[in-house]
């Protein structure tokens, strides 16, 4: 097994002139109203996280856009510059200047957003400063962290540069740990499988040095019944070149995934707790690809919807410590998916508390706009996340969730520098632990019944009272009574007679009871404690009017 | 960039502490950044065969080791690598081992 160290590709370094013209290609209608209605009025000053933390008026957004905004104005070839040659040409990105750039839009800010929200004018602070920080890389001025990121993640096809090989032992590894953890020899962690529904990308952060992420998150789509497959070859979500600025690289880089969904036939992109990755994926690849015949979900999502629709089932109770969740920038104020992580959450802890603000007003946690790869900047970057530590000490958690990779190095920095004494985790490592897989029930007598993924029993001619009690604690209903059983009786009989199931209001109507009331939770409950058999994808109602009888 | 001492000499680093210059590593700078890093000092013997291991794979191939090869090539349970190195492999042991900052969300 031989591995080339992954060389960093040659790039063309841009001459002035090539600045100037990258900035004004970037000069498009949104961006020319931001610079001209930026009034200058301070109202994001408090938005920052950094301004909030340090109090240096260098840190305010519009000082920041400020200098960006002059660099324009200098680029202008209007016509004042002919009649009025003595005006000072004034290109200026000397070396000097450059650098000074450098440190606003790389270190000064994390592209996270919060300050639109504060501003009159709606003004993207972070459209402006990709810009900036586009013209930089082209300039060779992006800090060395991030341009290896990006050079390697489109030199080998993931930002760590794992090979192939490397990689599907890896997934193979954590599936014998997923076996082993479930208990089901058939478990398996599908790689490369073609017409699967869902392509399922990571960040390399999970593969190389935590797998064990890997494998909580496989966990619940094992438990879900999942159809979902890996690409062996470009398995990677992130996408750095969204924070330096360069759209060739990130079109590329986009180009990676977009084309192994196209390769296995998979119409979903699935992404794993990622903040950015989402992002660049959902709202960005349709832009630098030109195309939108895809769909992308990110796992909390579809974590909130298994639990929605009854897919699996958690016992909140394993969690028993108070949670708190940081919201992503990328995934909560840039992607809107507020109320997903707080479903999962509740449903997988006891305690759960928000942070102050949350949600689309949070906090950045310091760490956002590829912040982390640029060591230079580490002391503003733990400067200004003290911001977040008074959040978290707050609220007296004694876990922060997240379900963003770069979040979650970003907030164990917080908590050693800040002495937080919490333990930083994945949403997905609290939902894994608190899923409720099949489970086997010892009768009275000794006989052990199997109850299926899905709460079903696996034989139905086992069912007798005393099984009927197990599947109704297993459902939280509690213990049963005299109407619980009428009913049960009711649905076995018709069963037994139509051979389908009866609508939930033709039980109402024929018995005199409220069948929702009895079994609360999803309309499925009634019929898994009745003991019928597992239906298959689709349920067959006996959809004979209530009016028949 | 700054410059710190580790075992009586002044090393450049950055400033997440990785060591920038490769060449002036040695055990005994390998220990005074394992005062940070590591869960117990002086490093035991493990410590030391997993710093050794990824020091290696290193030169050999350019790159950090994925953490399955650390534990397969040296018969650790994955447990215990995040023990042994609480910041975990990338953060924690490869800064020990002499390595510069990994790429990605590290």
């Amino acid at each position: 097994m031989t591995k080339a160290a992954p060389a960093i590709r040659e790039r063309h370094q841009g001459t002035r002139e090539e600045l100037s013209n990258f900035l004004l290609s970037k000069l498009n209608r949104n961006l020319d109203v931001y610079f001209q209605t930026c009034q200058r009025c301070g109202l994001c000053a408090d938005s920052c996280h950094y301004y909030r933390a340090t109090g240096d008026p260098k840190m305010i957004p519009a000082y920041k856009i400020e200098q960006v905004r002059k660099l324009y104005q200098r680029q202008r070839k209007d016509w004042r510059r002919k009649a009025s040659p003595w005006i000072p040409r004034g290109d200026g990105l000397d070396e000097e200047e450059l650098q000074e750039l450098k440190d606003v839009v790389f270190g000064r800010c994390t592209m996270c957003r919060r300050c639109t929200l504060n501003c009159p004018m709606g003004i993207d602070t972070g459209m402006i400063m990709r810009a900036a920080r586009g013209m930089l890389t082209l300039a060779h001025k992006a800090p060395k962290g991030l341009q290896d990121t990006v050079d390697i993640h489109v030199k080998t096809g993931n930002n760590m540069g794992m090979d192939s090989e490397e990689f599907v032992e890896t997934v193979k590894w954590m599936e014998e740990e997923l076996q082993k953890d479930t208990g089901d020899p058939n478990a398996k962690i599908p790689i490369d499988k073609k017409g699967a529904k869902h392509l399922w990308v990571l960040n390399p952060r999970e593969v190389k040095f935590f797998p064990l992420l890997l494998q909580a998150q496989a966990k619940i789509f094992h438990a879900a019944g999942e159809s979902y497959t890996l690409s062996s070859k470009y398995w990677d979500v992130t996408n750095y070149a969204l924070f330096n600025g360069d759209d060739k690289d990130a079109t590329t880089i986009a180009g990676y995934v977009l084309g192994e969904a196209d390769r296995l036939g998979c119409d979903t992109i699935i992404c794993t707790e990622c903040g950015h990755g989402m992002r660049q994926l959902k709202y960005m690849a349709p832009i630098w690809l030109k195309r939108s015949n895809f769909k992308v979900r990110a796992f909390v999502e579809v974590v909130a919807n298994y639990i929605q629709s009854g897919r699996i089932r958690l016992n909140p109770a394993v969690n028993k410590e108070r949670v708190t969740y940081h919201d992503p920038c990328n995934q909560a104020r840039s992607g809107n998916y507020i109320e997903e992580p707080r479903i999962v959450l509740r449903n997988s802890v006891m305690d759960f508390v928000d942070l102050t603000p949350h949600g689309r007003n949070n906090f950045c946690c310091g760490g956002g706009g590829g912040a982390l790869t640029m060591s230079e900047y580490r002391k503003w970057r733990i400067e200004a996340a003290k911001v977040k530590a008074d959040q978290i000490k707050a609220t007296g958690a004694k876990i922060v969730a997240t379900s963003c990779h770069n979040c979650i190095d970003q907030l164990t920095e917080i908590n050693r520098q800040y002495k937080l004494n919490v333990k930083v985790v994945n949403t997905c490592e609290l939902t894994a632990d608190a899923i409720v897989l099949p489970r086997r029930m010892f009768l009275s007598t000794g006989a052990p019944v199997d109850v299926g993924e899905r709460g079903y029993l696996k034989n139905p001619a086992l069912w007798n009272h005393e099984v009927a009690q197990f599947l109704a604690n297993n459902e939280r209903i509690g213990e049963l009574k005299d109407q619980h059983w009428q009913v049960l009786d009711y649905v076995r009989d018709y069963n037994s007679r139509h051979e389908a199931w009866p609508l939930p209001q033709r039980i109402d109507k024929d018995l005199g009871v409220n069948v929702r009331r009895l079994f609360p939770g999803s309309p499925e409950v009634v019929f898994k404690i009745a003991g019928l058999a597992e239906p298959g994808d689709q349920i067959k109602w006996h959809a004979v009017g209530v009016q028949d009888s | 960039m700054p410059k710190t001492k580790l075992a009586g000499m002044e090393i450049e680093i950055d400033e997440d502490g990785f060591i920038q210059e490769p060449d002036k590593w040695s055990k005994e700078v390998a220990e005074d950044l394992a005062k940070e890093e590591s869960s117990v000092h002086p490093m035991s013997e493990d410590h030391w065969r997993l710093v050794n291991y990824i020091r290696d794979y290193y030169i050999k191939f350019g790159v950090a080791p994925p953490v399955r090869m650390l534990c397969k090539q040296n018969k650790f349970e994955l447990k215990y690598v995040y023990e042994m190195f609480p910041k975990g492999p990338a953060a924690g042991a490869c800064k020990v081992a002499g390595l510069p900052k990994p790429t990605g969300c590290v």
